[in-house]
């Protein structure tokens, strides 16, 4: 499936969650997402990042909600749950994209397609540039601890890094001809139907319209 | 700009002013019901729809030497808000690559910056996505409070974070309560339930957490960049200013 498919998909998603809004149809929504998902990628990095994500977000949701009211506990359990709801379909959504894929589906937008392709191969990078600046502060034998030092030692020269790799990719940029007016082209198009090419835009109106019905 | 691209500016801005007006004005009758679905679905539509639109207009007016910034940025904002989303404090520091472009390039290219930042950082955090428009309002009022000279001195620069943050956080509060219920943070949660604890509806409360956390965040995201921006080498910056867009020169 093209990754527009399962973006828009997703977002859908979240319409019929919202709009429907009921504990069961989150928990409903979190086993399948969860289930779907490690038949997927055959691991559970996706249970994690969820919980990874929720964890916080339930405790948060107690600290409000729960001394506050006699069915507190219930308020926070229910916006926890679609809170998991909401972030496990998304996170099932990324499982089925990978970024070649994804800049090959938004080759009619060419900017949009540099930028998003761009910053998902930087991410690795720039966790590496992150570990190195670590690593030399702790071989000058400097503590980065507290924020102060942590921004001074860690932050900055994380910045100036990634600034001045990025500069460097500008004139490449613009010889490579992105300021160009006019379509492009892609030698091989994401694999998807006729139908999922022309229907997926009317996913989040049929969310819209299921959430109403529900 | 094109006709075509100001009037998708004009929609998409239009449409997430009216949203968080219709928000605000139309209040929900229990102040206490944010987890009410009309208000979710309301807020998640309407700042993503107009989030949309802003792009769609921006986005090809912008020069390949501003593009070529933008991926960086996004990378700082999410590594810079992951480290900071892993200490229990009630700040976000997720708007620095935001700044940065603004402050290099212009209010065009800190609004498609921080609306694309929250898109590509939901891929990995969902939880970003309906704060588009928020950090997209971030990139675009810092990159004109900058051109008009809010990095002259550093209380300048300060206040300015502040005030910025004020106006983003009135703009994040309805996400928080209406799409979450409350906030997904510990430390930001713990300030939510002070705030009740003094007798403030949860609605109130969020947005206090907001007027508190935004305005901090800010002006030290602000600070941040305006001591890269000072010590960056004249070469980078010259690189990285805009060629074909003079309005964007900041």
């Amino acid at each position: 499936m093209n990754p527009l498919t399962w973006i828009i998909g997703a977002f859908s998603m979240w319409i019929v969650v919202l709009g429907v809004n009921k504990l069961g149809l989150s928990i409903a929504v979190i086993i399948i997402a969860q289930v779907v998902a490690m038949i997927r990628v055959r691991n559970v990095s996706v249970l994690a990042s969820t919980a990874l994500l929720s964890v916080p977000a339930l405790a948060s949701m107690a600290l409000i909600h729960m001394p506050y009211s006699s069915d507190g506990w219930l308020i926070a359990l229910t916006l926890t749950a679609r809170f998991s709801a909401l972030m496990s379909i998304f996170l099932l959504a990324a499982t089925a994209i990978t970024i070649p894929e994804l800049v090959k589906s938004l080759y009619r937008w060419p900017k949009l397609a540099y930028i998003v392709g761009s910053a998902l191969q930087m991410i690795p990078q720039g966790k590496q540039t992150l570990a190195l600046v670590r690593d030399a502060n702790a071989l000058r034998g400097r503590s980065v601890k507290g924020p102060v030092r942590a921004v001074k030692y860690v932050g900055l020269p994380l910045i100036t890094h990634l600034l001045s790799a990025g500069a460097a990719r500008a004139i490449p940029l613009e010889v490579a001809g992105l300021d160009r007016p006019g379509p492009r082209t892609v030698l091989v198009e994401v694999v998807e139907g006729r139908v999922e090419k022309h229907c997926r835009w009317l996913l989040p109106l049929l969310a819209v319209g299921m959430a109403w019905w529900l | 700009m094109s006709r075509s691209s100001k009037i998708s500016v004009a929609f998409g801005g239009l449409l997430i002013a009216a949203t968080w007006l219709y928000l605000v004005l139309v209040r929900p009758t229990d102040w206490e019901s944010v987890g009410g679905s009309t208000e979710a679905l309301i807020t998640l539509v309407g700042y993503v729809a107009g989030t949309i639109a802003l792009l769609v207009g921006v986005l090809p007016t912008l020069p390949a030497r501003t593009i070529a910034i933008i991926p960086v940025a996004l990378v700082l904002n999410i590594l810079l808000g992951q480290v900071t989303g892993s200490f229990v404090i009630p700040l976000y520091l997720d708007a620095v690559g935001t700044v940065l472009v603004a402050a290099l390039a212009g209010p065009s290219a800190g609004l498609a910056t921080g609306a694309l930042s929250s898109v590509v950082w939901a891929l990995f955090n969902p939880l970003a996505l309906p704060f588009a428009a928020g950090s997209a309002l971030t990139g675009w009022l810092t990159g004109v409070v900058i051109k008009k000279g809010a990095f002259k001195n550093i209380f300048a620069t300060i206040i300015s974070g502040a005030v910025i943050g004020l106006i983003t956080g009135a703009v994040a509060a309805p996400v928080a309560a209406f799409v979450y219920g409350g906030t997904a943070g510990v430390g930001t949660g713990a300030v939510v339930s002070l705030f009740r604890e003094m007798g403030n509806s949860l609605l109130a409360s969020v947005t206090w957490q907001s007027f508190i956390s935004d305005p901090l965040d800010k002006a030290i995201v602000m600070l941040i960049v305006f001591v890269v921006v000072k010590s960056l080498p004249k070469r980078t910056t010259r690189a990285l200013v805009p060629q074909r867009v003079p309005e964007d020169v900041a």
